[in-house]
């Protein structure tokens, strides 16, 4: 298929006219930003317009991805753009539109609200688009590395703290990815002499020394992405130097590319040959876990806390992705889709809170006790984020879990005990938060949301009910 | 029939959100109250009709994971509701009429949605629903608690216990690949770990219902007003902690450990509950101590037979709550004093509140005596600390001199009949249920009633002047310093070590003083130093020959 127009390619081309749009946009002290506002919220919400139209097409019984799209884009070397979707694959596209428009209401009322954080964020997503519908290395390849572009950019203007040493250890990290992967990428396709299909890479015949060393560096680059130990230090330093939501946001994509790696190039099992891999992963994904949920524990810092809970959360659904078990993919995919959710409102409020303070000088103590629209929608989130039923992920990490723990039950209670220690940091911090016993009635408290905002949030927090109401509504559940 | 008294409970319990205005929340409390206790008639009617039905909806119809919602009208079931939802009436209408209770409606709403919570609860046939509603019961019983020095281990404890649950629940679910709890018996045939998921098991129960080594959280609720302690110990996370134990039984067979691990925390709570009923002098701290018997006897006689449908549970719980009311009374009565130590001699002022609390303490002696019959000395035990611990409460509350002061003793009066009346008909009530009361019974509240009119507790009070005693919290001190402590100290040190020391410092460092290195290198040697040419000559002609070696080789 050669046409441009078909819904894949456009899910790429919406959101690049919005940048173009936006870069040509009026942005003056008249129009207060308003204009490249409307542009992305536009984009985004016409993108998920098309994901709608796009899940009514797919069905749900057949595995593998679908509406396969193909651009011959050079012909020697012969090298195609291949593009194919699944419900996996749109969900976690969806929650991305759904943060991003997240992030956005968070820098609403923030001086950042600058035309080239919109243009980047809409590049961004792009890029992002791309890789989460590529179905051959290539097309993977280059998506993976270019959506590198917009978030150094990114983080390089708009990285608040000490943007420079963090835009240094980007790079070094993500370079080291980056050519572990084109490596393997151009092994595999000297190997083949054409491009591989995503599916097809782990039933290629290798011989076992080129097959430790292509796989070898397949993790690697999917690893720099994921914060694992040692990887993860490039992230948290990153999360704890920006305050602005979005690119909070943005930043804490990242990770889901390297796990969407993992669960593209090993759809069923790997080869034998490197199954030492696998073993040493689990250990490393363990070791990462418990460290970095400790470190969130101990952590006074808030976003750390919700680093650390993300980061806990990514590896558990690496390691459920890695079994050897196809169905629970989507179990994986739909708990994503509520755990993103989760994730980026709890640091847009968490953002609002830390302007707050530091527009009234007060601390964090019962900073919660006098907003009840604020305190609310945030007890919601925290409760959603720690595991109870108010979302999809109650049920379908119980799914992910259960098998985790068929598999290895050693593996699955250390996972759950790193669980448990995310969960307790976050509910510590909204402990502090609703803590009213130094309140009195002369202390200085914060603002609560506007009622926009309320309404906003509302329907967000109506969304996850409906996502554990109907936890299974994608398979006829 | 279930499904409609849910349905009317899940609105009444929402309506309170919407509600606005001073006088519509009036109109709005005085409508629920009358509503709620009309429905309780029509349940109770029901019950007596023997009316039954079936209804289950089907929460997810896939093939891998379906789960259903029951809702079953039943007997088992009616039995099984019948004591909370009498509960949450009483407690219902005490909200209503209490003068100092600020949050009336919002309170009444969530004890409505508790109770739909527990009605869910004890009508599951799964795993699914029973974690389900028993994490809604937390979630409530976190805002029923209006104070947030009371929350903060409620709902670490509870998280703890939620997440262990989720774990056995998920590990069973991998083996038997069933959600059903008539499933279990497949892990018996397949499961592995059976040790663990039976400890695991026990510990959640018991930290949900406070038991010995577990009650810091309950014990935390006594700056709460004893009417929320009540729908606490009697509607909220202790009592899902019994029901989830009745719907999980068919596991504990699987490991040795069970019936020892049980038997110890059953008597041990009962233990500790009474010596705490007796010493403590904070009359809330009394009553959470008095539902530790109460929580350590209902484990110990349902690991010996107790179903929860059976009548005697109902009494049981009934028993223990009209004991917490007889409590309730007394702190009405003195304007709200808490302090056991500043009462003495309120026989005078407080006869009608006596004579109910004579009567309360007659049917939950009757229920005991009752249930020696089939359960010998298990009841017998809890009887025995309980008499010693009524007779040593009202010995410093009733009789003796007074240590109340003057605000105290000028407001001491018998509270509202509304409150009084309703326990003691529910006491007759629960008396007549278990026939006519035994002469063993009276003999026993003779025995109180002299040992608190001789004071042979007088001495007590030196314990209640301690400080120490009132104020320590041994178990709670012994997790933070070597369970949350150590945890913290590891933390820490691995931040320090890994994070800073090596990462930071070290690889950082390096990888960053490299780069450095080499851009000065490079700089230098694109300056004019003498020294570039040469090398830059002698590194070109090293090139030159290794392309020469590499294409001859070649």
């Amino acid at each position: 298929m050669n046409t441009l127009l078909t819904p894949l390619s456009v899910l790429i081309a919406v959101p690049l006219i919005g940048f173009l749009f936006t870069l040509l946009a009026k942005d003056d002290d008249t129009t207060g930003g308003r204009n490249v506002f409307s542009v992305t919220i536009l984009t985004l919400v016409s993108n998920l317009f098309l994901l709608w139209r796009i899940a009514l097409n797919l069905d749900t019984d057949k595995r593998g991805l679908q509406l396969l799209e193909t651009y011959n884009w050079l012909p020697y070397p012969k090298i195609d753009l291949v593009f194919g979707i699944d419900m996996f694959s749109l969900l976690l596209i969806a929650a991305i539109h759904i943060s991003l428009i997240i992030g956005l209401a968070g820098i609403r009322r923030r001086d950042q609200a600058k035309k080239s954080l919109y243009a980047l964020s809409l590049l961004f997503l792009a890029m992002i688009n791309g890789l989460f519908i590529s179905a051959d290395i290539y097309s993977f390849y280059i998506f993976f590395e270019a959506m590198l572009l917009p978030l150094f950019l990114l983080i390089g203007i708009f990285g608040d703290i000490k943007r420079q040493v963090i835009v240094s250890r980007f790079f070094i990290y993500n370079f080291l990815g980056a050519v572990f992967l084109f490596i393997a990428t151009a092994v595999l396709y000297n190997h083949e002499g054409h491009s591989i299909s995503l599916s097809a890479v782990s039933r290629l015949d290798l011989s076992p020394k080129l097959e430790l060393c292509v796989w070898g560096a397949i993790f690697i680059s999917f690893l720099s992405r994921i914060p694992i130990w040692p990887f993860h230090y490039w992230i948290s330093s990153i999360n704890s130097a920006v305050r602005s939501p979005l690119v909070f946001n943005i930043v804490n994509l990242i990770p889901l590319t390297g796990v969407y790696g993992f669960i593209r190039y090993c759809p069923e099992a790997a080869p034998d040959n490197v199954s030492y891999y696998f073993y040493i992963l689990e250990i490393i994904a363990i070791i990462s876990m418990l460290f970095i949920a400790l470190i969130g524990l101990i952590n006074k810092d808030v976003q750390y806390k919700i680093f650390s809970f993300m980061t806990v959360y990514y590896i558990m659904y690496m390691l459920g992705a890695l079994l050897p078990i196809d169905k629970i993919l989507i179990n994986i995919g739909f708990s994503l889709f509520a755990f993103i959710i989760i994730t980026s409102t709890l640091e847009m409020l968490t953002a609002y809170l830390e302007d707050e303070q530091d527009d009234k000088s007060i601390g964090a103590h019962g900073i919660l006790c006098r907003v009840p629209k604020l305190s609310f929608i945030y007890s919601f989130l925290v409760l959603a984020a720690v595991g109870m039923p108010v979302s999809s992920m109650f049920l379908n990490n119980f799914v992910i879990l259960s098998h985790l723990f068929s598999y290895n039950i050693r593996l699955g209670i250390l996972i759950m005990l790193a669980l448990l220690l995310v969960a307790g940091a976050l509910i510590q911090e909204l402990y502090v938060f609703k803590d009213n016993s130094n309140i009195t009635e002369d202390t200085v408290c914060i603002m609560d949301i506007s009622a926009k905002m309320f309404s906003w949030l509302i329907f967000l927090s109506g969304l996850l009910i409906v996502t554990f109401i109907n936890p299974l509504w994608f398979i006829g559940g | 029939m279930l499904i409609e008294v849910f349905l009317f409970l899940v609105v009444a319990g929402v309506l309170p959100i919407a509600i606005k205005g001073k006088r519509l929340s009036f109109v709005y409390l005085f409508l629920l109250t009358i509503s709620i206790a009309s429905l309780l008639g029509y349940f109770y009617q029901n019950w007596q009709m023997g009316t039954k039905d079936n209804f289950t909806y089907d929460w997810v119809s896939s093939p891998y994971y379906p789960i259903k919602i029951h809702l079953f009208s039943n007997f088992t079931h009616y039995a099984q509701i019948f004591p909370f939802f009498l509960i949450s009436v009483i407690m219902i209408v005490f909200n209503c009429f209490s003068k100092i209770e600020k949050r009336k409606l919002e309170q009444n709403g969530l004890i409505c949605l508790n109770l739909a919570a527990l009605i869910m609860l004890i009508c599951s046939e799964n795993t699914i629903q029973l974690l389900v509603s028993a994490c809604v019961i937390d979630v409530l019983g976190f805002y029923i608690i209006n104070e947030s020095a009371a929350r903060r281990k409620y709902i670490f404890y509870n998280l703890m216990a939620d997440m262990g649950l989720f774990m056995l629940f998920a590990l069973i679910w991998g083996y038997t690949e069933s959600i059903r709890l008539s499933d279990f018996g497949k892990y018996f045939e397949q499961g592995e770990h059976r040790d663990l998921v039976c400890i695991l098991l026990l510990l959640c129960l018991f930290i949900k219902s406070g038991l010995f080594l577990f009650q810091t959280p309950l014990l935390n609720w006594n700056i709460l007003n004893m009417r929320t302690i009540i729908v606490l110990t009697f509607l909220s996370t202790p009592i899902s902690g019994y029901i989830l134990f009745a719907k999980t039984l068919a596991l504990l067979p699987l490991s040795k450990y069970s019936e020892p691990l049980i038997l110890f925390f059953a008597y041990a709570s009962m233990a500790w509950g009474g010596i705490g009923a007796i010493i403590m002098d904070n009359l809330r701290s009394k009553l959470i101590y008095l539902n530790m018997i109460l929580s350590g006897l209902i484990y110990a006689l349902l690991n010996a037979g107790l179903t929860p449908e059976m009548p005697m549970f109902a009494s049981l719980i009934l028993g223990g709550f009209l004991l917490a009311g007889s409590l309730l009374l007394v702190a009405l009565g003195s304007s709200n004093e808490v302090y056991v130590s500043s009462m003495g001699g309120f026989i005078g002022n407080l006869k009608f509140t006596f004579l109910v609390s004579l009567f309360c303490l007659l049917a939950y002696i009757q229920i005991l005596l009752q249930l020696s019959q089939t359960y010998y000395f298990i009841p017998i035990i809890a009887l025995g600390l309980i008499s010693v611990s009524c007779a040593s409460i009202w010995s410093h509350i009733y009789f003796g001199q007074s240590n109340a002061d003057e605000r105290v003793l000028a407001l001491l009066k018998n509270p509202p009949f509304i409150y009084w009346g309703i326990l003691l008909g529910l006491a007759i009530y629960v008396l007549t249920q278990e026939g006519e009361p035994q002469g063993k019974a009276f003999i026993v509240m003779g025995g109180v009633l002299l040992a608190a009119v001789s004071r042979i507790f007088n001495k007590i009070i030196l314990i209640y002047d301690n400080e120490h005693v009132q104020e320590s919290d041994w178990f709670s001190d012994f997790y933070h310093y070597f369970v949350i402590g150590p945890v913290k100290v590891l933390g820490r040190v691995l931040w320090l070590t890994i994070d800073f020391l090596i990462i930071e410092r070290t690889i950082i460092y390096a990888l960053r003083n490299t780069v450095n290195l080499l851009i000065s290198l490079f700089q230098k040697i694109h300056t004019q130093a003498k020294w570039a040419y040469p090398f830059f000559l002698i590194l070109g002609c090293g090139m030159i020959y290794g392309s020469y070696i590499l294409a001859v080789g070649r």
